[in-house]
């Protein structure tokens, strides 16, 4: 009895052991796709101290430029204007086709034969979409957790975002209900509404100005939609620009909650990799919990977080430059969480803050 | 082979030996567990600056100019303290879950049964939504929040098996159950009825160590030395316990006093690991009946190799969440599931001579 229970937790113990050095020998070997061998932007920290006495570290290269770049001392009180004055206005005015048809997220075709009237917009981003580009009044609907602009604040919430109150939503009689993601579709097209959903914008930013370009269409403010699209693709492609003659900037770490971070595929991952920034989660596929030996293994030099206070908290941490330094980021949610009209200005804070005196 | 469960209700109270051979063999066990816990992770450190780095600290060595600071902060402060508060925990769960399937008789009995679990979810809810600042320089409020939560929700079951007439366990169960749900039922309130970033909230409700320091291991200690010390010096009674009622009461033995006692004890250990780790679930309730059906069902063997047997599973199920995915971690919950379902399906295989009858 005795030895077969010491044999059976032995095997039990070495398959763990096995399983789990498997996993961890192959990782740390693995070639870094996300940052390319080439001249990192140079950043004024201490002596960056070699970690893995294996791998050989790029010795840094002279600066393409004579401007230096800093991450220890921001600039005070950056003034980052809401909405931008219209870039050069186009000379040909559009205007608005009916009957329109636009593809929805599934693929299937829906026909608008006029703008509708009573909107429920289920998602903060469409909402601020629809009201920047002056469409507001057509809104009669959204969910509890959308709150700007302030006229949002006399809209009806039908619901937050796990529950609808679909008797409440039959009742206001909408022409259109916009969904962010498929849960009640079912239910509100099986009660005879209209649904809409569109193509999510997960890692081509640039799709970011087609979302604002379709709200013009179905409204009808299809100026004040290319002005709002093109304002937008202007503004990524200056930051573009700028950051043309860099290779590569430095490295970050988002913490988004308990050490959850933003890998490929995420609308996060598509702004570092904009901005040149090189995410610390390179081989992680959407979300994921992020290991802390591995975070303090890949010694991120920038780390953003809406809850600083945890990774101060941690002694683990400690050792890590942004720590020391008391210089995590702490990013506005309210602009990068929402992929809508305000998203450029997070985007852009992040620029100024990472590159100070880049961006004019 | 003389199987553990024929042995009759007389030889419990004979001549007993403590199983100090079994002890030690679990000792050993933990022992190479925390050993592979600390030398394997996502990063790879070979195990010879491993050894060096722990004996640094024990001075035995001045710290060779190799090693680098990031290695150091890996083992010294990430995965030593993630091992020794998963064996606490382990330890923890399995002596209450033992504890509690003793004193309710019943196999299904776990130490989030009476409602420690749901009022501790509660109580770390409330203080994450209510928008205090819970944290107070390395204090954290939402530790002691879900521990008050948890025996809140024990000692209001208590006061209603008590005002129903007697503590008859039974009662004090469906009144358990009864807190539990509700308890949840607020939380579910509170959860849909707040701000949008759960994410904290819910990663710690899954359960886990990513948090894990120093701090936790060391706030967790005393509760658990009380509560353990008292749970073990009771072990004689919970095996009379599992006699008639009137065999117990004509042994001289105040079953009242000593079932409180031991509700208290369980519940107190089971909520100070609940605090730091959140909820994970399955080691409360497979450690003992692995002991139980391999070794009996003598509480003074059966509490102290539940406890290690909880505290060697834990620790491997923590090794193979943080490794298994690399560089990302998995809940441990998950872990506990899915390897020790198969393992305790195998176990009962193993010894279906014997049944788990003995309560």
């Amino acid at each position: 009895m005795f030895r077969r229970v010491l044999l059976s937790t032995l095997i039990a113990f070495v398959l763990t052991i096995g399983m789990a050095s498997c996993s961890a020998g192959g990782s740390p070997k693995k070639p870094d796709p996300a940052a390319p061998a080439s001249i990192p932007v140079p950043i004024k920290t201490q002596p960056k101290k070699q970690i893995l006495p294996s791998t050989p570290v790029t010795p840094p290269t002279p600066l393409p430029t004579t401007k230096e770049i800093k991450i220890q001392s921001p600039p005070k009180g950056r003034v980052v204007q809401y909405f931008p004055p219209p870039s050069p206005p186009t000379d040909k005015k559009l205007t608005a086709k009916f009957p329109l048809t636009v593809i929805s997220r599934d693929g299937i075709e829906m026909i608008f034969n006029k703008p509708p009237d009573r909107i429920i917009a289920y998602d903060a981003a469409a909402v601020e979409t629809i009201f920047a580009i002056g469409q507001g009044h057509r809104i009669i609907g959204t969910h509890s957790w959308v709150s700007h602009p302030v006229e949002v604040g006399n809209i009806e919430k039908v619901g937050d975002a796990f529950n609808m109150n679909i008797e409440r939503i039959l009742d206001l009689n909408p022409d259109l209900v916009f969904l962010f993601y498929p849960t009640f579709k079912e239910e509100l097209e099986e009660a005879g509404l209209k649904v809409l959903l569109l193509e999510s914008v997960d890692t081509d930013l640039m799709k970011m100005a087609d979302t604002f370009r379709t709200w013009g269409q179905i409204t009808g403010a299809v100026n004040e939609a290319e002005i709002l699209a093109q304002n937008y693709e202007s503004r990524i492609t200056e930051i573009k620009l700028v950051l043309d003659p860099y290779h590569s900037g430095p490295s970050i770490f988002q913490d988004v909650g308990d050490l959850w971070t933003p890998g490929n595929n995420t609308l996060m991952g598509s702004v570092f990799q904009l901005l040149k920034l090189k995410n610390v989660a390179h081989d992680v596929d959407n979300y994921g919990q992020l290991s802390p030996e591995v975070i303090i293994e890949r010694n991120p030099q920038i780390i953003i977080s809406s809850t600083p206070d945890l990774m101060y908290r941690n002694p683990a941490f400690n050792e890590l430059l942004p720590i020391k330094n008391k210089s995590i980021f702490k990013s506005n949610d309210d602009y990068l969480g929402i992929s809508g009209p305000r998203f450029i200005l997070g985007l852009e804070e992040l620029a100024n803050e990472f590159y100070p005196g880049l961006f004019k | 082979m003389k199987s553990p469960a024929n042995t009759s209700n007389q030889d419990l109270v004979l001549a007993y030996k403590y199983p100090w051979n079994k002890i030690t063999l679990g000792i050993v066990v933990i022992l190479i567990c925390a050993v592979s816990g600390v030398a394997v992770g996502s990063v790879h450190i070979p195990i010879t600056s491993v050894f060096l780095i722990l004996f640094s600290k024990l001075d035995l060595f001045n710290e060779s100019g190799e090693l680098t600071s990031a290695w150091h902060t890996i083992i010294w402060n990430i995965r030593f303290p993630r091992v020794v508060l998963a064996l606490l925990v382990g330890a923890s769960l399995g002596i209450s879950g033992a504890t509690y399937q003793g004193l309710f008789k019943n196999p299904l009995a776990d130490p989030y049964l009476i409602g420690v679990a749901s009022g501790a979810s509660l109580g770390a809810t409330i203080v994450f939504l209510s928008g205090i600042p819970f944290t107070y320089g390395y204090f954290s409020l939402l530790p002691v929040a879900s521990f008050c939560g948890g025996i809140t929700a024990v000692f209001i079951a208590y006061l209603i098996s008590i005002k129903s007439g007697n503590t008859h366990l039974s009662t004090l169960l469906l009144a358990g159950l009864a807190i539990g749900a509700f308890a949840t039922a607020i939380t579910g309130i509170l959860m849909l009825r707040s701000d949008p970033d759960l994410r904290p909230l819910l990663s710690w409700l899954m359960g886990g160590f990513i948090r894990a320091q120093w701090s936790h291991s060391i706030l967790i200690m005393p509760y658990m030395i009380v509560g353990v010390s008292f749970i073990l010096s009771h072990s004689r009674i919970l095996n009379t316990m599992q006699l008639e009622g009137y065999y117990a009461e004509s042994l001289g033995v105040n079953i009242e006093k000593s079932k409180r006692i031991l509700i208290v004890s369980a519940t107190l250990v089971t909520a100070a690991a609940v605090s730091f780790s959140g909820l994970i679930g399955f080691v409360g309730l497979i450690a003992p009946h692995i002991i139980r059906l391999l070794w009996g069902t003598d509480y003074r063997t059966l509490l102290p190799l539940s406890g290690l047997t909880g505290a060697a599973f834990l620790i491997l199920a923590d090794l193979t969440a943080r490794t298994i995915v690399s560089p990302i971690e998995l809940p441990v919950g998950i872990i506990t599931a899915l390897v020790g379902s198969p393992f305790f399906v195998y176990v009962l295989l193993r010894t279906k001579g014997s049944t788990i009858d003995g309560y």
